[in-house]
């Protein structure tokens, strides 16, 4: 076979892959296999009284030795209650270092830091980026549980993911933000832009449940539980430490480009669920990114780490290579690698 | 750990972040009130330098990256706006001070980042040292005026002639009432002006039919002041103005050129007689009968002029002499045999006065006969002065220059001449009109002092911006938006072109009548003493 008829043959073999993950009766299927119907998407006011306050992290790699690498991790909130920002905050960028195998010294102390306790689990992940990425949630979850405590009662805290954890040390941490939040009569849910749910073995959750709402013609701004219905989701996780919440799709407003998948607690009732999607409604009307809650965006381009602060980093860490008598020579012998000879051609 | 409050003042904001030593730029608030033509003042605090800008443009940008993100429909609404949106200025740089005091061209580029700010009167102490004797207004920045920066124009510099460029409605009546009250009140020039709609005496209506004031109300600076009028006895006693009288002598035939088209043969008669004395041309005129006229049998008193035109044909000379006719009927009211008000015009610009020749209800023809006459008569008075002294200044005004100035055949030859050797003789131009783009380059190239009012014509602006001795292209949108009133000037000594509200007349005389009068320095003695 020669090399354009295997490219072909790849090529037409991943479209007929999407073809079956979202087939043209994709809408039907949904509506049988999960007896949802116009009765099970609700709708929501885009009206709320109270806080929304978005918390969001940022990490990249700075330097990449191979053997280890350098990352800068930090987490930022941003508040709005009507449309003014009353807080806006971020924790200090973090350099560390993220090392394959066992044990992560950086992550230990930034943990005792947040918790005033060791974390439970070491950070053992092989790949430096799934590491800085824990280190990240760790940030993340500190923030989430400052503004949780700052916050009034009927506030509504957003999260930029889910609430499960991807680290095991995490685990008591959200257990005890989300007992905070109870406490304190603060609402918390975590917002994904993109999810990997799946439901009647392998078809995408959330161009099924939006298909369904138009062909319905159901009114945005709308919600619905695809949790709620027994056997529906695919991918159950194993470990009941990742599962607290329940799942939602949303489309939040008239003109938004997509729906997505929102998280809450599974113990919320209906008026709190209706609370929850109404703060979110409320704050989807920003002209850049309409159908999103904008105190997210916001969160997230204040946390963004872009290259300016890359390369500031690295002129600085070079810097004190320097003081420390080493030379440039040193520095490319360390982190160089024939990555940059050939981006130059 | 902590949560650190983000600093939400925004030190992007009014800093420079342009590249190029020729066009500043930075940012300001999305709503903030900034106007074309603003000046601001950049502190360049690390070389301590102060540079000033004028604002050429402002458009809206933001820092996103989706070109599209306000053009989306159904997209009212946005949050936060201020911190990504903003407008960006564009500044055209008009020199710096430095630690001398100085100002200078702006040949250097203030350093990245330097605050930029709106200025106060006292940073413009420099331009007093540049401004000149003949308070026209003052200095404009955006929607405001600076009232303690007065503009002034040089008097040194009137000799190298001076454009008055405004459409109908701009206030160019006014801008040349408060000249002249200023040249009244300075004295530092002679300025004559020639007023056909009788306006500048005791003032009429604008043309927005507004009452307006006379420069007769300037009382304080009446002696810096004649007036030669054709009206009544009875305004001229009242008012103590002069009567205004041509002889004969005071024509020569090429006046006719402004007055009538000519034909060849015709424009040959009037150059065969150009340098025959008016009177013995008018009587030669006025007495022969061109039906029977024979140059060889010619009897009369002017054997050397009928020798001068024997080859003409008899329908010629007719035509002319019925122009001269017609040229003496129609200036009967201040053209006589003999006595003219000439001398004591001289006289009195080379005292200094602004000679006002008062000629209301005269035709187009009699204004710009008188005013050829006139200029004839100081070109030659100062071409033959010669001597080691400085020539006298004198201003002569040309109202609509396009009559006279345009860029067609040479029907207004001694304009031309003023305006290309009257500076060496001390006889400067102002040459005032509607359409500069009708006005010979060459005459344009030849002005030094430009006040531009309104033009809304693009053409009409573009020639200004290519005759201008300063850049006054990247003028352009705030020139096609200047208010009645308000006017850019450009002249040799201001370093740049200075946008100005020229004060209203009224509220200028007023002002000059009250303010105190400078006395001689023997005023008092006999009192003393």
């Amino acid at each position: 076979m020669d090399a354009k008829t295997l490219y072909q043959d790849a090529i037409r073999r991943v479209a007929g892959r999407i073809r079956e993950s979202a087939p043209e009766d994709l809408v039907e299927r949904f509506s049988a296999c999960s007896g949802f119907d116009a009765s099970s998407y609700c709708f929501c006011r885009p009206e709320f009284d109270g806080a929304v306050c978005a918390v969001d992290g940022s990490n990249t790699i700075v330097l990449d030795a191979g053997s280890f690498a350098i990352a800068a991790v930090r987490a930022s909130v941003s508040a709005y209650t009507g449309s003014a920002r009353f807080c806006h905050r971020t924790t200090p960028l973090h350099i560390v270092t993220v090392n394959p195998g066992t044990g992560n010294e950086d992550f230990d102390t930034l943990y005792y830091d947040c918790f005033r306790c060791p974390p439970k689990a070491h950070l053992n992940h092989d790949d430096p980026v799934r590491n800085t990425a824990v280190i990240r949630d760790t940030l993340e979850y500190w923030a989430a549980m400052e503004m949780a405590a700052e916050l009034d009662a009927g506030d509504l805290l957003v999260l930029d993911g889910t609430l499960q954890v991807r680290h095991a040390s995490h685990d008591e941490v959200i257990e005890r933000l989300l007992n905070l939040c109870n406490l304190r009569g603060v609402l918390i849910a975590a917002v994904t832009k993109r999810t990997s749910l799946t439901w009647g073995g392998g078809h995408p959750i959330v161009p099924a449940a939006e298909g369904l709402a138009r062909e319905l013609s159901v009114r945005e701004p709308w919600y619905l539980c695809v949790s709620a219905a027994e056997g529906l989701i695919d991918r159950e996780e194993a470990r009941p430490w990742k599962q607290r919440g329940e799942q939602y799709v949303t489309r939040l407003h008239p003109r938004a480009q997509r729906a997505f998948k929102v998280e809450i607690p599974k113990y919320y009732g209906p008026d709190n669920v209706e609370r929850v999607f109404s703060a979110l409604a409320s704050f989807a009307d920003d002209g850049r990114v309409t159908g999103y809650p904008y105190p997210l965006l916001d969160a997230h381009l204040t946390t963004k780490i872009g290259m300016d602060a890359v390369d500031q980093v690295r002129r600085d860490i070079i810097r004190d290579m320097d003081l420390l008598g080493m030379t440039y020579a040193d520095y490319t012998g360390i982190f160089g690698d024939y990555h940059d000879e050939l981006d130059r051609y | 750990m902590n949560l650190i409050d983000i600093d939400g003042s925004d030190a992007s904001k009014y800093r420079l972040i342009g590249d190029r030593v020729l066009s500043y730029r930075f940012a300001v608030p999305h709503d903030e009130e900034l106007f074309l033509g603003e000046i601001l003042k950049i502190t360049d605090s690390v070389k301590g330098l102060t540079f000033f800008a004028k604002v050429s443009d402002l458009l809206h940008d933001c820092n996103f990256a989706d070109p599209n993100w306000d053009t989306r429909p159904h997209t009212e609404h946005f949050y936060g706006i201020g911190e990504d949106v903003f407008i960006l200025v564009e500044a055209l740089p008009l020199g710096y001070v430095g630690v001398d005091g100085a100002f200078r061209k702006p040949r250097t580029i203030p350093a990245k980042f330097s605050r930029v700010e709106r200025p106060g009167s006292d940073d413009f102490a420099f331009l007093r040292q540049v401004m000149g004797d003949i308070e026209v207004g003052v200095m404009k920045t955006g929607q405001d005026v600076l009232q303690d920066v007065q503009v002034a124009l040089p008097s040194a510099v009137m000799r190298q002639h001076m454009g008055i460029f405004a459409t109908t409605g701009m206030g160019k009546s006014n801008f040349m009432k408060v000249f002249c009250a200023s040249s009244m009140q300075a004295r530092a020039f002679g300025l004559l002006i020639v007023d056909p709609h009788g306006e500048y005496v005791a003032g009429g209506r604008s043309s927005s039919g507004k009452e307006t004031r006379g420069l007769l109300h300037y009382q304080a600076g009446r002696e810096g002041l004649s007036v030669f009028s054709t009206r009544s006895e009875q305004f001229r006693k009242k008012y103590l103005l002069e009567q205004l009288y041509l002889d004969h002598d005071d024509f020569r035939a090429p006046d006719l050129l402004l007055l009538y088209e000519h034909s060849p043969p015709q424009r040959e008669v009037v150059e065969m007689l150009e340098s025959t004395p008016g009177s013995d041309v008018i009587d030669f005129f006025q007495k022969t009968d061109f039906a029977t006229f024979d140059a060889e049998t010619y009897s009369g008193p002017h054997p050397r002029i009928a020798r001068d035109l024997k080859n003409f044909s008899p329908s010629t000379l007719s035509v002319m002499q019925r122009r001269i006719m017609g040229m003496m009927n129609r200036n009967r009211g201040f053209l006589r045999k003999r006595g003219s008000s000439i001398p004591e015009i001289m006289k009195a610009l080379h005292k200094n006065k602004v000679v006002l020749i008062d000629i209301p209800g005269m035709s187009e023809q009699s204004e710009l006969f008188v005013l050829s006459i006139i200029t004839r008569k100081i070109m030659r008075n100062h071409q033959g002065e010669g001597g080691e002294e400085e020539p006298k200044q004198v201003l002569i005004t040309i109202e609509e220059a396009q009559r006279v100035l345009g860029s067609g055949p040479g029907s207004t030859q001694i304009f031309r001449e003023a305006a290309m050797e009257g500076r060496k003789f001390g006889v400067g131009l102002c040459v005032v009109t509607q359409q500069p783009k009708n006005i010979d380059a060459r005459v344009l190239a030849q002005l030094n002092t430009f006040v531009v009012m309104g033009l809304s014509d693009r053409g009409d602006r573009d020639t200004i911006a290519s005759s201008a001795k300063q850049d006054l292209s990247r003028l352009d949108t705030e020139i096609q938006t200047l208010e009645p009133g308000e006017a850019v000037i450009s002249t040799i000594g201001i370093p740049f072109p200075v946008s100005t509200r020229i004060h209203l007349f009224e509220d200028y005389i007023q002002d000059l009548n009250e303010r105190p009068r400078a006395k001689p320095i023997d005023d008092g003695l006999d009192k003393t003493f």
